[in-house]
């Protein structure tokens, strides 16, 4: 705390608490709803989409489809890339598939990763990816 | 006094009267209140409002009230909504505010657009009143804190909006 190493706050606002005028910080209130909920609340660390979405199976998408989609968590790794976290909000054209992905083959030196993988995302589906994602390069 | 030995006094939430304090943290409340009722006039624009206030006895209450109503009261004038029930929740509790949200729903034949909600415990209170009546989803409901189990009312889409206060100035000013 800067106050405890006897420097300053930064701040030009000051309220008068009738002994002296205190210097003030005024949080900035953000709103919040589905939309922008893992743009603020997740991303800031605040809480995480599992304790969120713990338990939900699948997501109740009845009235405004949203779908989360789980990219990616690595384990231990920096904030930003615990945020692979897609939040699809969709409202039209609910028959045909979001996402269609169609063998997909992955191979690393040695692994192949993926072979022939096949998938589709319908609108208000839900789906997540577990285990581990094993990264090559550092963040 | 501990700002005599040196250690610096932070009043947080809110203002310690007639004291040396060092630093004063805090929500601007009344703009809190603007933006409940604002996102919620946006999505329903018209009909019948119920508003859930905080405790009676509590300051940051009276502000949020103050701020909803600066933007309700507009809307109120020109005959867009009408607020059929605007009461406190006694300490903030959720059982107060799903009497008050039960009451109003009964009183109106279930014909409520929206209740603006003071904070996420209250929020929860409307939900409830609102789950009794297969209410919950279509009516509106805002909050405030961004509390776990509002979160999830959110992606349930059961609450509507909470207000989030984020504290990364305060950790970067106090890093």
């Amino acid at each position: 705390m800067k106050l405890a190493r006897g420097e300053k706050v930064d701040t030009t606002e000051t309220i008068d608490n009738g002994s002296k005028k205190v210097p003030s910080i005024l949080l900035e209130p953000v709103s919040v709803d589905r939309s922008n909920l893992v743009s603020t609340v997740v991303k800031d660390g605040y809480q995480t989409l599992e304790k969120i979405c713990e338990g939900f199976r699948p997501i109740n998408v009845q009235s405004n489809n949203v779908i989360f989609v789980h990219l990616a968590r690595a384990a231990g790794s920096s904030p930003a890339a615990k945020l692979r976290v897609l939040v699809i909000m969709t409202e039209t054209n609910q028959a045909a598939p979001y996402l269609e992905m169609r063998e997909i083959t992955k191979s690393f030196p040695g692994v192949k990763a993926l072979d022939g993988v096949t998938f589709d995302l319908h609108h208000g589906e839900s789906m997540r990816w577990l285990g581990r994602t094993v990264r090559a390069n550092p963040p | 006094m501990a700002q005599k030995q040196g250690v610096p006094v932070i009043s947080y939430d809110r203002l310690i009267k007639n004291s040396d304090v060092a630093l004063y943290v805090s929500h601007q409340v009344v703009k809190m209140g603007e933006m409940q009722a604002d996102y919620i006039l946006k999505h329903a624009p018209k009909g019948n409002y119920v508003i859930v206030q905080g405790s009676e006895t509590d300051n940051n209450a009276k502000l949020l009230h103050e701020g909803q109503m600066k933007i309700l009261k507009p809307a109120v004038d020109r005959g867009d909504i009408k607020i059929v029930a605007d009461q406190p929740a006694k300490e903030w509790q959720q059982s107060a505010a799903l009497n008050i949200v039960e009451n109003a729903l009964t009183q109106n034949n279930n014909n409520i657009v929206a209740v603006v909600a003071a904070n996420d415990g209250t929020a929860r209170g409307a939900v409830q009143a609102l789950e009794g009546q297969n209410l919950a989803g279509k009516v509106l409901v805002s909050g405030q804190d961004a509390d776990l189990p509002s979160l999830r009312l959110i992606v349930l889409g059961k609450q509507t909006m909470t207000i989030y206060k984020p504290i990364q100035p305060l950790c970067k000013c106090g890093g």
